[in-house]
């Protein structure tokens, strides 16, 4: 992973005048950027039995800071997905995350655009992850109305979309 | 040969983390997604009292998903 000291180096280098060495929106996944930080500062969105939030100590406070100081290399008011434009364009670094790696990576950019490791900004490497799931459980008693009626969501999860990833095992 | 991007993010696998397995854990990030998009934004600009909002939203969230949901198994 990338230092905290190098990222804000070289995007304090790369940030001149209309240029942004690293651009952040208040949209999508800002959250989740700040969960990431959250922990590598130590801290966790919830307790461990996941009963009560957590992320109100001062971890949570370093988080937001970092992220409040990180708009002065970008721009202020940008529209939720204005980073990734501006990427395409060649002329920012940004975090986001892999659903995005077709369209700002290889064929999808004209200049040599690669996916690298999230920055460690916190004392410790933390990066967010989460997925979707799609699951059908077996019936103890099957009723052949409801098997009827998930006939087409099983259509839906037998193909690749966007986020939705095929489980033939599972599903066949 | 190494398939990129997976190669060059596949260091990040050994510290994710991620949501609790708790029913409509969901639910209970929504107060957070405002605080920090209103933070993000300037609308917000105390910090503590925005994630403590946040969370005291949240515990709420999470109290009435254990009486709707359960615990998790």
């Amino acid at each position: 992973m990338p230092t905290g000291e190098e990222f804000a180096a070289v995007a304090g280098a790369l940030s001149d005048g209309a240029d942004n060495g690293f651009m952040i929106t208040s949209g999508f996944p800002i959250r989740q950027i700040f969960e990431m930080l959250l922990y590598q500062f130590g801290g966790a969105s919830f307790t461990e039995d996941g009963a009560e939030a957590a992320w109100n100590g001062d971890a949570g406070v370093q988080a937001m800071n970092w992220l409040l100081q990180a708009r002065d290399w970008s721009q202020p008011n940008l529209e939720v997905d204005a980073e990734l434009n501006a990427f395409k364009g060649g002329t920012v670094g940004i975090v986001n995350g892999i659903w995005q790696t077709t369209n700002v990576t290889g064929r999808a950019v004209e200049f040599n655009g690669q996916a690298t490791a999230v920055p460690q900004i916190g004392p410790q490497p933390a990066v967010w992850g989460g997925s979707h799931q799609l699951t059908l459980p077996t019936q103890a008693e099957p009723d052949p109305c409801k098997d009827a009626a998930a006939r087409p969501v099983h259509q839906l999860s037998a193909r690749q979309l966007g986020h939705l990833g095929q489980s033939r095992t599972v599903t066949g | 040969m190494a398939i990129e991007p997976q190669a060059s993010i596949a260091s990040s696998a050994e510290h994710v983390f991620i949501p609790p397995s708790v029913p409509g854990i969901t639910d209970a990030y929504a107060p957070l997604d405002e605080a920090v998009a209103a933070l993000m934004a300037g609308t917000a600009t105390d910090v503590q009292a925005s994630l403590d909002d946040a969370a005291n939203r949240a515990n709420q969230i999470l109290a009435d998903n254990r009486d709707n949901y359960g615990e998790a198994p």
